[in-house]
Order: C-alpha cells, then structure tokens, then sequence
C-alpha cells in the first residue's frame, strides 16, 4: 500500500514537472530548429543582442580577425564576438566593426570612415578605411 | 536528432566517469564498507582534482583529451570486463539521474542564453580553454581576476568533445553533477521507491534554468550537498577516509568561485569542532586546509594573476563606516534575506528543521553541525555586505539570492532526513 502510494506521487510528479519545464516544446524545439537559429531566437537577430546578425557574418566571411561591437544595449555584448587570439587592448583598433542598431548610435560612428560589407535592417558589418 | 543523441552520449561518458579511478564493485576490504553510489562520489571528487591538477599546466584540453580518453577507457574496460551484469544493475539503478538529466538537457539546450556572470566571465574564460589556450593566457582576459577558473575549465572541456561542438554540452556536466549529487543525497531510507519521490520532488520544486545559465553556483551547490552528507557520515561512523573527500571537495569550492574559501573555512571549523579525534589529528586536518588555501595563493603568484580581485572591499571603507551607516545596511540585509530565504525552498526548510530539532532533539548529533553552519553562513552574508563599498540595495538584489542559493545545498540532506522520517510515520 505505502508503496503504490509512492509510486503514483512520483509518477504525478514527473508528469507535473515536464508540464512544468515544457518539456515537449522544447524536445520540438531542439529536433526541429537548428542550434544557430535557437540562438538568434533567444538573442534576436538585428535586435537585443543582435546574434544572429553576428553569426551570419563570422559565417558568411569567416572572420579570423578581431571584431568590434557596437550595441547600444545595456550590458555586456562582446563575449559574442571575443577573439581568445588577440589582447582587449586591440579591439579598439580592429579593422572589422559590427554595428547593430545604427540608429541608436549614427552620432558616434561616421558611416564615411568604413567600407559597408554588408546591411541587413538596422545592423551593418563594417570595414575601417585605412 | 543530431543533438539529441550527443546529448544521450554525453551522459554515457558522465556515466562513466562515475566508474574510475576506484573500482567500485570491488571487494577489496577498505572498499566494501561503501555503497557503489557513494564510491561514484569519490571518483567524482577525484576526477575533478585530476582535471584542476592539469589546468594549471600549459597543456590545452585538445592536447590532453586523447590521453585522458584513452587511458579512462582502456582502465575501465581492464577493471570491468567482467562486471557488465553490475554495470547493468548500476545504470538501472541511475535510472532516475538518467530521466532527469535527458529532460533538463533538452530544457538547456532551447533556453540556451546566459547569466549576467556567464556572459561576462565564465564563458569568454571557457572560451580560452575551448580555444587551446592555457590557464596561464587567462592574464589577458581583463575580467578573470574575479573569479577563479575551474568552473569554465569543466565547461570548455565537455564542449570541446563531441562532433557538434555546442557550448552548452559543456553545461551539461554541471547538470550532471547537480542530478547525481540530488540523487546521492537523496538515499536517506532504505525504501527505494521512496527515495526515488524524494529525488523527483526536490528537483521538481528547485529546478530553474536561470541555475544552468552558465552560472557557478550549482556547481557549489551540488559540492554542499555531497560534503554535507560526509559530514553526517562522518560523524556518525568516525571512518577518517571521508575527511580525505571532504578535503578534495573543499578544494574545488576554492577553485570554482571566491566565496569558495569562505565555505572553505566554515567547513575546516565543523571538521574540527566535531572531530573527538587527538590534537595532533586535528593540527593535521588544519594544516591541510591551510596547504589548499596557500597552494592556491602560490599558483596565483607563479601565474602573476591578482589576488586581491574584490574591489569593493578596501581597509578605507572599512575604517570610515559608522554606526548609522551599518545599522542602515543590517535593516536592509535582513529584510532582503527574509525575502530570499522565504523563496528559497530548501533554505526555508533547512531553517525550519534546524529550529525544530534544536527543541526538540536536544541530542542530536548533526544538529550542531548545521547550527555552526547556518550561524556562519548568515554572519557571512552580513558581512560580506556590510564591508562592500557599494550601493547596498544593488548589491544585494544582483547577488544574495544566488548566496543563499548556493549555500542552502548544505541543508538539503538534513531535509531529506527529516522529511523521509515524517514521511514513514504517515504513510504505514
């Protein structure tokens, strides 16, 4: 008796607790949409952290060299592009900057100093003119 | 489908790690007096000394993974070739970790994002070991002085195995350690089925994704739990053995997060405020805490990292404080505790039992241990925010739920006992 009572509580609570961590969305989720893609959902695209912005271009142009983030966002952005091969000091002088959110920030970066690579909405990989 | 089944892998190789380097079928004498479960304990402690122990020198992870692969797996299949019944019996008996260690993992992997902390310092630190860099590298990360390294060494490590190298598969690891430490610790009656209730319930009422973001503390967490349950053992059986693993934990709190010394100490003064051992005994238990604490200064010297990382703690500030000034930070630190500790489920438990038991089981052994636990921890707390030259409410609403989070591992055992006891009585 004190053991089919156990049971059931431990079988309503495992059913409780999937409900409970959504469990079935996520097991959608993580079969169904690629890693990159759950990421740019968590972190937007041209928006909030602008992740997705940031992984099309380390993708798309392969990107060894050290980035420049500018996100007017509140908070810490860099570990999205961190380069372990190169010292903090030099990130001031990378050539590559990605700008998410222009707008937000057209004041302090004179569009006229960079070569565009690439725009998508109000996100842009620049190049710094030599 | 891909992910999934690394996920699935990543916990045969967590399974395994659980097997070496004690053998824990053996029928050794020393060995037999302890229950396999609790000989994967060991081996976790030992593991992870290992992995602290190669940290400090410059090999990358890339560099050291085949050796350590191979040698782990030709150990094991050499010590178990004969044992797949016992495996069996034992990966049936995990079951439960097993379970809950898939659903979480996939509630990991679609959540994904980090922690304030994470962000800032844990994953940019494991990114350094997941790039093959060194512990010694870590100088040019402007952030590490603040916390130490072993937490991000762990995360870099598990990422970089695995064909899909994800980050989060280096998370996976502090859920694994977190759903066995739950699952230890939750073996309190000799009822299996009820064992297994106590280990889904508290998971059920825990469980926050915000806990697996990348952050340290579950990491602490998990290390309380298993350190609070030897020091009920301890106290009871007097078998010196566990003071060796209680010492090994102990040192990969120090190694995980600054406050790790804090728990450190606390644990160092239970030891020896329980111990009826002589006093040479005791000035060697010390002297071993004491070599954890000044190993770790030494490495930090040899590397050239800072020390004294805290900046918001400095003599100026501690000489200008006045008696309204502290009175002011103890009203708001003891209203915001009272808030915390009430959503915190096993520090409001842990706080419950402990004033029960002290009326009502005067005798009880294990009592003082968790009374010199709470009172230190508590006083911790105040003092950690009494001495921080910093806004107080801001300090305390972007940190003392995490404390109170990480220190209320210790408590969760004790709960265990006391609930499985209540329980008995109600349910026969």
């Amino acid at each position: 008796m004190k053991n089919k009572k156990i049971i059931i509580l431990s079988i309503v609570l495992i059913f409780y607790f999937l409900i409970k961590v959504e469990f079935f969305r996520h097991l959608h989720e993580v079969i169904f949409i690629k890693h990159d893609e759950r990421m740019t959902k968590v972190y937007g695209f041209c928006s909030d952290e602008g992740i997705g912005f940031i992984n099309l271009i380390k993708t798309k142009y392969k990107i060894k060299d050290e980035i420049r983030l500018i996100n007017p966002k509140k908070g810490s952005h860099q570990w999205a592009v961190y380069n372990t091969d190169h010292k903090e000091e030099e990130n001031d002088a990378a050539k590559h900057w990605i700008i998410i959110n222009y707008t937000k920030v057209k004041d302090k970066i004179n569009l006229n100093d960079f070569k565009i690579i690439n725009n998508i909405e109000d996100c842009y990989y620049l190049i710094k003119n030599d | 489908m891909t992910e999934i089944t690394q996920i699935l892998l990543f916990y045969l190789i967590f399974f395994i790690s659980l097997f070496l380097p004690i053998n824990i079928f053996s029928n050794k004498n020393i060995i037999k007096k302890f229950n396999s479960i609790e000989l994967s304990t060991f081996n976790v402690g030992i593991n992870l000394n290992i992995l602290l122990i190669f940290s400090f020198f410059n090999f990358s992870i890339s560099e050291i993974q085949p050796y350590i692969f191979s040698i782990f797996f030709i150990t094991f299949i050499f010590i178990y070739q004969k044992k797949i019944k016992e495996i069996k019996k034992y990966f049936f008996y995990l079951i439960p970790v097993f379970i809950i260690y898939f659903i979480l993992s996939i509630n990991i992997a679609s959540e994904l994002y980090f922690g304030w902390d994470a962000k800032f310092f844990y994953y940019i630190k494991s990114l350094y070991f997941f790039d093959g860099k060194y512990l010694s590298d870590l100088i040019d990360f402007s952030s590490n002085k603040h916390h130490p390294h072993l937490g991000s060494y762990i995360w870099g490590f598990f990422w970089s195995i695995g064909p899909m190298k994800l980050e989060y598969f280096g998370r996976l690891y502090y859920l694994f350690i977190f759903c066995f430490s739950v699952f230890y610790i939750s073996n309190t009656t000799k009822n299996k089925n009820l064992n297994y209730l106590f280990y889904a319930l508290s998971i059920t009422l825990f469980y926050e994704y915000e806990f697996f973001s990348g952050l340290q503390e579950i990491l602490l967490f998990s290390f309380l739990m298993i350190l609070s349950k030897y020091i009920f053992i301890f106290q009871k059986t007097k078998n010196n053995i566990y003071i060796y693993f209680i010492l090994l934990f102990s040192n990969l709190l120090l190694w995980i997060k600054s406050e790790g010394i804090v728990y450190l100490l606390i644990i160092l003064f239970i030891i020896t405020l329980i111990q009826k051992n002589s006093f040479r005994n005791r000035l060697l238990i010390i002297l071993a805490f004491l070599f954890l604490c000044f190993f770790k200064i030494f490495i930090y010297q040899v590397l050239d990292f800072n020390l004294d990382a805290q900046p918001f703690y400095n003599l100026d500030y501690l000489l200008s404080l006045n008696f309204g000034v502290i009175i002011n930070k103890l009203m708001y630190i003891t209203t915001w505790l009272f808030y915390y500790g009430l959503t915190n489920i096993f520090f409001i438990l842990g706080l419950f039992f402990i004033i029960l038991v002290n009326f009502t089981e005067k005798n009880h052994d294990y009592i003082k241990v968790l009374n010199i636990y709470f009172i230190s921890t508590v006083s911790f707390f105040y003092a950690a925010y009494i001495f921080r030259e910093m806004e107080i409410i801001y300090a305390i609403r972007t940190t003392l739920d995490r404390l109170i989070m990480t220190s209320s591992g210790f408590y969760v055992y004790f709960i265990f006992l006391k609930v499985s006891k209540i329980l008995n009585q109600k349910l026969t």
